[in-house]
């Protein structure tokens, strides 16, 4: 149960940190682990075993899209962009854990700030 | 110069998705290794160093089975699929429950048996029609262990047609004084022979399992999978239909409990167990995969 939990805290902050930084710009998978590792200061990891099934599974929702773009050196990436669908998302799992910290803050201290 | 796609090719061949789908995976699975060790070759760390640090891109104890398997269950539709929901599941929870009447009454035995081999199949056709959707742990321990089960069971039945035709056909008990009457040269021989074919039966999980990518402990379970029904036949099966059968009163000697444990649980244990025991280590193939 624990282990369910943790996966399942794990995973809703996977979706928000994606949707977060696609919500700025289109970015490919090598990138987004990257930029959430760098701007969290690597208190969140991605690995390729932890982000692609992710991406794969809200690209299945339709949160996101994803097109091939090669770069100037010619090495081809699969960007992701934010669709309607998962701008829509955004607002909502925002709040969802701002009470999440909120509730933990209010019962042990855990303040998100 | 390294190819990427080539490595991650030979770890995802195990991914059941259409062709298509499963090459952009390893396209991009591809580029996201080759971004990573070229960054790494930037950052000045020899061939070998970048290449260790692409790989830790699994990290320790995951496997790339287990992201094939992820990967899969992301990319495939949640709905079940028609032919599980109006089929298979109806016709093995009929079956099941029909079962398991018949054995709590402790009746019509031989039916019983057929029920019993029904249901098993209908259960590897909704596995076959959800295989896309079948998570690491069925297909590595589940699957393995009922295949393997269920052809010791088979076995069983075969060798009790072949040797003591008329026992098949009657009314039999899970009483250990009924276990143990092995008073003909027939009885004796089917038995042994059937406890020999608990060897085949217990690598035949195990191996199965190995191939599924499960680990070690998987490995042993599916392996032992018929000897642990024995055990849950012995602990609740037999007391409820005692119980069911009015037959409480005549409750089975120390004796003979013991002597029928060793007979059908321990002495098949140990023969699963020994048959699964070369499949226990790891492949060389696997080792590699578990190693990146």
């Amino acid at each position: 149960m624990t282990k369910r939990i943790r996966s399942k805290i794990s995973r809703g902050s996977g979706e928000i940190a994606i949707l977060s930084l696609l919500a700025e710009q289109p970015l490919y998978g090598f990138e987004i682990a990257k930029q959430i590792g760098e701007r969290t200061n690597g208190a969140l990891k991605f690995t390729l075993a932890s982000l692609y099934p992710l991406l794969y599974e809200m690209e299945k929702r339709g949160w996101v899209e994803a097109h091939w773009q090669a770069n100037a050196a010619g090495r081809d990436r699969r960007y992701y962009r934010l669709t309607p669908g998962g701008r829509k998302q955004l607002a909502p799992l925002r709040e969802e854990w701002r009470s999440f910290f909120q509730a933990l803050d209010t019962l042990a201290g855990v303040s998100h700030a | 110069m390294r190819d990427w796609q080539q490595f991650t090719r030979e770890r995802l061949e195990t991914c059941p998705l259409p062709a298509a789908e499963r090459d952009e995976v390893i396209r991009e699975l591809a580029a996201h290794l080759e971004e990573g060790y070229a960054q790494a070759c930037l950052e000045g760390l020899s061939d070998d160093e970048a290449f260790k640090v692409a790989q830790q891109e699994i990290p320790q104890g995951e496997s790339w089975q287990v992201l094939a398997a992820d990967i899969c269950r992301a990319k495939q539709e949640n709905s079940m699929n028609i032919r599980t929901k109006t089929v298979w599941l109806p016709g093995i929870a009929i079956l099941f429950a029909a079962g398991l009447g018949l054995i709590f009454l402790d009746r019509a035995a031989y039916l019983q048996r057929f029920i019993w081999i029904a249901c098993m199949a209908m259960l590897f056709g909704a596995a076959d029609s959800e295989k896309n959707r079948l998570s690491q742990r069925t297909r590595s321990f589940w699957l393995p262990g009922f295949v393997s089960m269920t052809a010791a069971a088979i076995f069983l039945f075969a060798a009790d047609i072949a040797y003591e035709p008329f026992l098949f056909f009657r009314e039999i008990t899970l009483h250990p004084q009924d276990l143990l009457r092995m008073n003909t040269d027939s009885l004796r021989a089917s038995y042994l022979v059937w406890l020999g074919a608990q060897v085949v039966f217990g690598a035949l999980g195990a191996l199965f399992s190995r191939r599924a990518g499960g680990t070690r402990t998987s490995r042993i379970a599916a392996g032992s999978f018929p000897a642990v029904i024995i055990v849950g036949t012995y602990v609740v099966l037999m007391p409820v239909t005692s119980m069911f059968s009015g037959q409480a009163a005549t409750s089975p000697l120390p004796a003979y409990l013991t002597a029928a444990l060793l007979v059908w649980v321990a002495a098949p244990a140990v023969a699963v167990l020994l048959g699964a025991a070369p499949f226990i280590r790891e492949s060389n193939k696997s080792r590699i995969a578990e190693s990146c």
